[in-house]
Parts: structure tokens; C-alpha cells; sequence
């Protein structure tokens, strides 16, 4: 009782207790396992071998659409802590409940005006961008191999990689066009009778790049075959939501609202590159792989 | 007086037997001595416990190694024709059991309390980020089971979105948000998963991850967002449920590093996007009924992510061994 009494009132001084005590691991620093490995007969479930297999990712923290992915994962590791991979993946998507929300009251009556066109253009779901594909080339390095015990029964190796590599995304965005300076390329504006008619609806697709990078974890159910869960992120910019975010710093004529062509951060009445924003574009892939040659080697 | 003295003296010798034998017992302090030359010449024989340990779990030899203690006990069975001869463990000697060095728990948490102080930060609202500042304070029933409470104060810490800004601009459509003052729960936690990791293959560490449950009081209000002339809200105590999976890594015996996700549930009591009354536009008084301000609850699964401090109390344990 007397121990556990000290321990409480120790709390605050609790760093300088972590720097006095001898930390993890001292067997491995004193006594008899001094210098030795961590472990023995390591079997080595990726040096020199093949992996190929079914992947499937789903976005997440997305604003507007959110995509399902399904594809291929393969790669190759010389090492046993070192290896590259490629990705490549179809995706498939649907609205988030904001853009849900938006289609509610666009099918109550919410339309563009003269003071938020071309940024909305009254079809939300056709001027949101979309993800097409996705394909990533990276290097994968593999720091933490280890093993896992569920419900202390049943135990299976399992390892952390951490990956870095090249993203490639095909998206399919709003098409350019540009209101300013007299034109009438997103649609036709008339203000004095305040309507809006021949409005653009037009997309256009491209391949978006950027770092890919993240962290998975890989179970392996036997010799030959493995159940990975990864995080990935792929920022890169795009016009997620298709509206008229940038190019303006403020307006050059108040009383026409003609805005300044200066790269500023307020609507320039233009949709083009200078809409598109960074986003991190968030995944949670899952995969099952099946590794080459069926039988690992094994370490001394 | 003689009696007395010599029942004083049992005691200080039954009291010094207790201490030797009881507090000189912890996890991973192995009673035995090298000398220096034995820890640096290779063993006569092979170590094959740890090895064979070791070759078991990672599944390396091809037999059941229970089987192959049968055949030695029953006096070493010949082996039937075309059927390969049993590997024979190396050391082992016929009528042997080997022996397996089972590493103890590096962190026992059985009878002791964590106290986790940690960060939070909302992850599915495009509309408003609510971080907090927290703490949870668990007690370990068993080293699988734990109960404890948890507490999350967001008041200060909400703060709007660059979605919610180009949502009104673009879209020239108000939506409803609240704000989040705190959160308090009572929860139930299981560890399932345990683990090491090594590193490099240098070093291990030691890892393992839980699912948690619970209920508790959520305090909101919405900001007056549709109508915020006339419109003002207090603060409303609400039921909430939640569930959670989290993950630590320990740094030493009574330290660890945590991450989890948790998803806090309840029924949300949001602005009421009508500015008039819908039956009879020209009623004058509905907008300045404070009844007409509230719209239908909505459910709202609020997902945070805490990261942080797990701190076990007491700081050393008593590792007891099997008899």
C-alpha cells in the first residue's frame, strides 16, 4: 500500500524518474543475452521473393465524392527489410453526405445567381471532380518484423512497412472556361435581368501527379500468402469541387465587379488551373498478396 | 519477556525471508550468474530452448513438436517404410522433455491504474474541426480487461473549415453547425492483440491494441448560423455512445505512446434551417419563438483520434511465476 501511495505522489516528477531508471531492455544491455540478436532463425518472408495479389483502397476525409478502388499490388524485395511496389487501381465513387445535402437544395430551387456564377453552375454532381484511377510506383522499407498474438491463441508474424514513392491519379474535373474580361465561355450572364443561360457542363480528364506515401501492416497467414492493411496518402492539387476559388485579389471595378487578374485568392470568374487546391487525398487500401517463391528462407 | 523476544526475532527472519524472496522477483531479472569468460566463449552445446522457441512460433520445423515427444516416449517407434526417420531434437536425449525459455509480459497491467492524457481531433465534420484536450483514467481488472472513465473538453478548440467558407461562397448556402463544450464517458476496454516488434533485429518492441466501449454526457449548442439575429442557443446535455479500437507501443515498463480512433455517437440538436413559418408565411412572431429555433435531432456519429500518454500506475509490478 505504502509503494503504490509513493508511486501516485511520484507522478510529477515522473521525467526524472524516466532518467533514472534503466529503460527497456537491459537484459539485452547486461547479463548473459548481452549482444545477442533479438531473434533467432528469422524466417524471411521477403527477401528475394515475388509478391503479387488483388488490392482494394477506399478514400477517406473526402468533401465532396468519395471513391472505392480495386486493382493490383505487385513488387519485389531484395531485401528482406527492402523491396519496391507498384499499384495500380479502377475507382469507383459517390456523393458524401454534404454533396447530398447540396443536391437537396439544388432540387428545391437552389440556383446559380449573377454573384456566384461561374462557381456554381446548378448541377453539383456533374462540376465535382471525380477520381478515375490510381497508380503508384514506390519504394517500401520494412523496419519492424514481429509477431502477434490474438486472444492468446492464435499467433502469426506480422511486420510495418513504411512506403514512399511516385502517385499517379486520373481525374476528370470541370473543363476550363472563363467569364472575365467580356467572355462568355461558362455560360451566358445577363445582369440586368439577372439570368444565367448556356451554361458550360463540360469536363475534361487529365493525370494528376504527386508523393504517395504511408504505412501498412502485413499479417502473413502462411509461408505463401499475406493480408496487408496500409494508409496512404497522395496529395496532389485538382478542383474537387469544381467552383471559382482563386485568381483574384479583389476587384479593379467595384460598381461592375469586374475582378483583378492577379492570381489572388478570391474568384476570378475563370475555372482553371488556378482553382485546383491540395488536397491529401486520404486511403485505406487492403490487400491480399501471394508471395514467390512458396518457401522463405531462413535466417541463422 | 523471553517469549516475546524470540517471537520478535521470528518475525524479523520471516519478514527478511519474505523480502528476499518476494521483492527480488520482477519481470525479465534472471537469477542466475555468468562469469565473463562463459558469456563470451560459445556454449559447449547449442542453446536449442530459445532457438527451438523461437523455430516453433515462426513455424520453421516441418513436425508437430508434441508428437515428437510421444515417439520418444514410447521408445522411439521405428519408423514405418518410406516414411522419413523423426528429426530428433538436437540435445535431447531419449525419455528428455526440452525445455522453452517463455519470455514474461514486458508490461504487466493486471491490478494497476493508466492514466492517458492525450489530443483529440474530429475527423469526418467538413464543416468544423473539433480538437480537445483529454485525460482517461483506467483500472486494469485483469491483463485483458479494463474499466475506466474518460473525459474531453472541446470548448475553445472548434474552429471552422476552409469547406465551410467556400461552401457559403460558392454555393451561397448556410448550413447548420454546432459547437462541442465536453464530453464525459464511462467505458469498458478489452486487449485482444499483443505484440512485438523487432527493430533492425536489434531491438523489440512491445506493443498491444484494445477495443473500447462505453456511454456518457455530451454537451452542444449550434451557432446561430440561418438566422443569428434573432437566433441564440445554450448548451445541451446529450446521451452518447461510443466505440473505439486503439493501438500503444511501450517505452518502458510503465510508459507508452497510444493512438485510437473512437467514434462518439448521439442525437444532435441542430439549428432549424426555416426563417418562417411554412404553414402561414406571414406569421410575424414565429421567427422570435425560441421553440421554432431547434429542427429535427439528427444522429451524428462524431469519429475523433486521440493520441497520446498511457502512464501505468504503480510505475513497477511484481511479475508472479507459474508453480
Amino acid at each position: 500500500m505504502s509503494g503504490k501511495v509513493l508511486s501516485v505522489a511520484s507522478v510529477i516528477c515522473l521525467f526524472l524518474f524516466i532518467a533514472s531508471e534503466v529503460q527497456a531492455q537491459e537484459i539485452l544491455l547486461e547479463g548473459p543475452l548481452a549482444g545477442a540478436p533479438a531473434v533467432r532463425k528469422l524466417k524471411l518472408y521477403r527477401d528475394g521473393r515475388f509478391h503479387v495479389g488483388p488490392a482494394f483502397a477506399i478514400t477517406i476525409l473526402d468533401d465532396y465524392r468519395q471513391h472505392f478502388l480495386m486493382g493490383l499490388k505487385l513488387g519485389y524485395d531484395f531485401l528482406d527489410w527492402l523491396g519496391v511496389g507498384a499499384v495500380g487501381q479502377y475507382a469507383l465513387g459517390w456523393n458524401t453526405p454534404m454533396t447530398d445535402h447540396i443536391v437537396d437544395y439544388q432540387n428545391k430551387g437552389l440556383q446559380p445567381t449573377t454573384s456566384n456564377f461561374p462557381a456554381y453552375t446548378g448541377d453539383v454532381e456533374n462540376q465535382i471532380g471525380k477520381l478515375q484511377f490510381f497508380t503508384a510506383i514506390q519504394v517500401n522499407f520494412t523496419p519492424l518484423r514481429g509477431k502477434i498474438g490474438l486472444f492468446e491463441s492464435v499467433f502469426t508474424a506480422l511486420d510495418a512497412q513504411i512506403f514512399l514513392g511516385l502517385g499517379i491519379a486520373g481525374v476528370e474535373e470541370r473543363a476550363s472556361c472563363s467569364n472575365a474580361d467580356g467572355r462568355s465561355e461558362c455560360g451566358s450572364v445577363n445582369r440586368n435581368q439577372g439570368t444565367i443561360t448556356n451554361v458550360n457542363m463540360d469536363t475534361q480528364s487529365r493525370v494528376a501527379f504527386g508523393p504517395t506515401f504511408g504505412v501498412a501492416f502485413t499479417g502473413y497467414i502462411n509461408d505463401w500468402m499475406s493480408l496487408a492493411m496500409e494508409y496512404r496518402a497522395t496529395p496532389f492539387p485538382w478542383n474537387i469541387s469544381g467552383t471559382d476559388e482563386r485568381g483574384s485579389s479583389g476587384f479593379e471595378d467595384d460598381v461592375n465587379r469586374v475582378p483583378k487578374q492577379d492570381g489572388g485568392d478570391f474568384p476570378d470568374l475563370e475555372i482553371d488551373s488556378e482553382d485546383q487546391i491540395w488536397y491529401f487525398n486520404h486511403m485505406i487500401g487492403l490487400s491480399y498478396v501471394f508471395i514467390f517463391p512458396l518457401t522463405p528462407d531462413i535466417d541463422e | 519477556m523471553n517469549r516475546g523476544k524470540n517471537l520478535l526475532w521470528l518475525m524479523c527472519v520471516l519478514g527478511a525471508a519474505a523480502c528476499l524472496f518476494s521483492a527480488g522477483v520482477t519481470a525479465q531479472e534472471a537469477d542466475m550468474t555468468f562469469g565473463v569468460d562463459e558469456t563470451e566463449q560459445p556454449a559447449e552445446e547449442p542453446v536449442e530452448s530459445e532457438q527451438v522457441f523461437a523455430d516453433e512460433e515462426m513455424g520453421a520445423t516441418d513436425e508437430d513438436v508434441l508428437s515428437s515427444l510421444g515417439i520418444e516416449e514410447e521408445g522411439g517407434e521405428a519408423p514405418e517404410e518410406g516414411e522419413a526417420a523423426p528429426k530428433k531434437e538436437p540435445g535431447v536425449e531419449k525419455g528428455e522433455h526440452p525445455i522453452w525459455a517463455v519470455q514474461q509480459i514486458y508490461a504487466v497491467k493486471g491490478g494497476r491504474f493508466e492514466l492517458m492524457p492525450f489530443y483529440g481531433i474530429s475527423m469526418n465534420d467538413p464543416y468544423i474541426v473539433h480538437s480537445c484536450f483529454g485525460v482517461g483514467l483506467n483500472y486494469y481488472i485483469t491483463e485483458v480487461l479494463a474499466l475506466g472513465v474518460n473525459f474531453l473538453w472541446f470548448q475553445g478548440f472548434n474552429a471552422d473549415t476552409d469547406t465551410m467558407f467556400h461552401v457559403g461562397r460558392s454555393y451561397r448556402l448556410a448550413v447548420p453547425v454546432n459547437e462541442y463544450q465536453l464530453n464525459a464517458n464511462l467505458n469498458f476496454s478489452y486487449v485482444p492483440l499483443y505484440g512485438k516488434f523487432a527493430l533492425f533485429n536489434e531491438w523489440i518492441v512491445h506493443w498491444d491494441a484494445w477495443i473500447i466501449g462505453g456511454v456518457g454526457l455530451m454537451r452542444t449548442k449550434p451557432v446561430p448560423m440561418i438566422d443569428p439575429d434573432i437566433r441564440s442557443f445554450d448548451w445541451n446535455n446529450l446521451l452518447s455512445f461510443n466505440v473505439g479500437i486503439g493501438g500503444r507501443i511501450f517505452l518502458s515498463r510503465f510508459l507508452a505512446v497510444f493512438l485510437e480512433i473512437r467514434d462518439y455517437m448521439f442525437m444532435e440538436k441542430v439549428e432549424n434551417q426555416a426563417v418562417q413559418n411554412e404553414d402561414n408565411p406571414n406569421d410575424e412572431n414565429w421567427p422570435n419563438d425560441s421553440a421554432n429555433w431547434y429542427g429535427p435531432d439528427v444522429f451524428t456519429s462524431n469519429v475523433m483520434v486521440h493520441a497520446g500518454v498511457s502512464i501505468f500506475i504503480p510505475f513497477t509490478f511484481d511479475y508472479e511465476l507459474t508453480k
